[in-house]
């Protein structure tokens, strides 16, 4: 489903916050960053925003919403390589990723603008935006770090960790970009997608979460998650017993 | 559609208070089977002391539709370990 084309202007402030998290940026970097708004393009939830069934990706920032790399078997059903937050970038023209190829779906309302320009001006100018590529490549090698950690929890985690560790990187990358408020965040996932990124069915994700509210560790009201005791949480994702 | 409940004694009770909406009771056996598969995989060491596992799945009504029981029965030979 292609995604409609109502037109909003938004900044790429947040992904100028994520670059200097990483290292400091020239007052010509931050002017190239802030220096004007662009016109974005909404998604709905299910539709689909790159990849391979587009046409070729979209060089594109997420400005909000959330969205996931899928994969879809022959027999339907999906799994969630990698969940996508405002301010994660989509696409690389500088080098071509295997992860290009794969289907990037929309989970909630999701907003994007373009980056091929801004992308095309920072290649084009290596010196005077130096920050912002090697903050930019930063970026990618976390993405590439966070598939690892996922790979190694599906390979070899039990479903509480799972869910423990997912949740606790959710959270701590809402943190990041300021979606946290009082130790809860709003995660637009339902059970079926939480089961469909950790390779668990929609009732066994119901039964740990179960678990997670009854020992206070989490709690979950109007689709927010808040996390109860982060200590406890980080202590059961990190255990080895189910 | 309509929905189903898998209430799981492993040691532990869990009555499926909720449920899951699910297409059929085809998709609610594969899933069973799936959840099943999961909850064995981390399954705790009393497993193999022989408490049984049993899976009951029941719709709206509590009508059970199926059960799935597994239970590990250790031959002599494993005294010796």
């Amino acid at each position: 489903m292609q995604g409609n084309l109502r037109t909003a202007f938004c900044s790429m402030e947040l992904l100028a916050h994520r670059l200097a998290s990483m290292n400091a940026l020239s007052a010509a970097e931050w002017e190239l960053l802030l220096e004007r708004r662009h016109p974005s393009r909404a998604y709905s939830p299910r539709s689909e925003i790159g990849g391979t069934g587009g046409g070729g990706v979209r060089h594109s920032l997420i400005v909000s919403g959330w969205a996931s790399r899928e994969h879809i078997s022959h027999n339907g059903r999906r799994q969630l390589l990698s969940i996508l937050l405002p301010g994660d970038l989509i696409g690389d023209p500088a080098e071509v990723h295997a992860l290009d190829a794969v289907e990037i779906v929309a989970l909630s309302e999701v907003r994007t603008i373009a980056t091929a320009g801004f992308m095309s001006v920072v290649n084009g100018g290596a010196d005077r935006y130096r920050g912002i590529a090697s903050g930019l490549s930063a970026l990618r090698c976390e993405e590439d770090t966070r598939l690892l950690d996922h790979m190694v929890r599906l390979g070899s985690q039990p479903a509480p960790q799972r869910i423990a560790s997912f949740v606790l990187e959710l959270f701590a990358r809402c943190r990041v970009i300021g979606l946290v408020t009082d130790s809860s965040f709003a995660m637009p996932l339902t059970q079926e997608m939480l089961g469909g990124a950790l390779g668990l069915s929609v009732v066994h994700v119901n039964r740990v979460i179960h678990r997670l509210k009854a020992d206070r560790l989490i709690s979950l009201h109007g689709g927010r998650v808040t996390i109860e005791d982060a200590i406890g949480l980080a202590g059961l994702a990190e255990s080895m017993s189910g | 559609m309509p929905r189903y409940y898998f209430h799981v004694s492993d040691g532990q009770r869990f009555d499926d208070l909720q449920g899951t909406e699910l297409p059929d009771l085809a998709c609610a056996r594969k899933e069973a089977l799936r959840f099943a598969s999961g909850l064995l995989t981390d399954a705790k060491p009393n497993f193999w002391t022989g408490e049984e596992w049993t899976m009951r799945v029941t719709d709206d009504a509590d009508l059970t539709l199926f059960t799935l029981m597994f239970v590990a029965t250790n031959s002599a030979a494993t005294d010796w370990n």
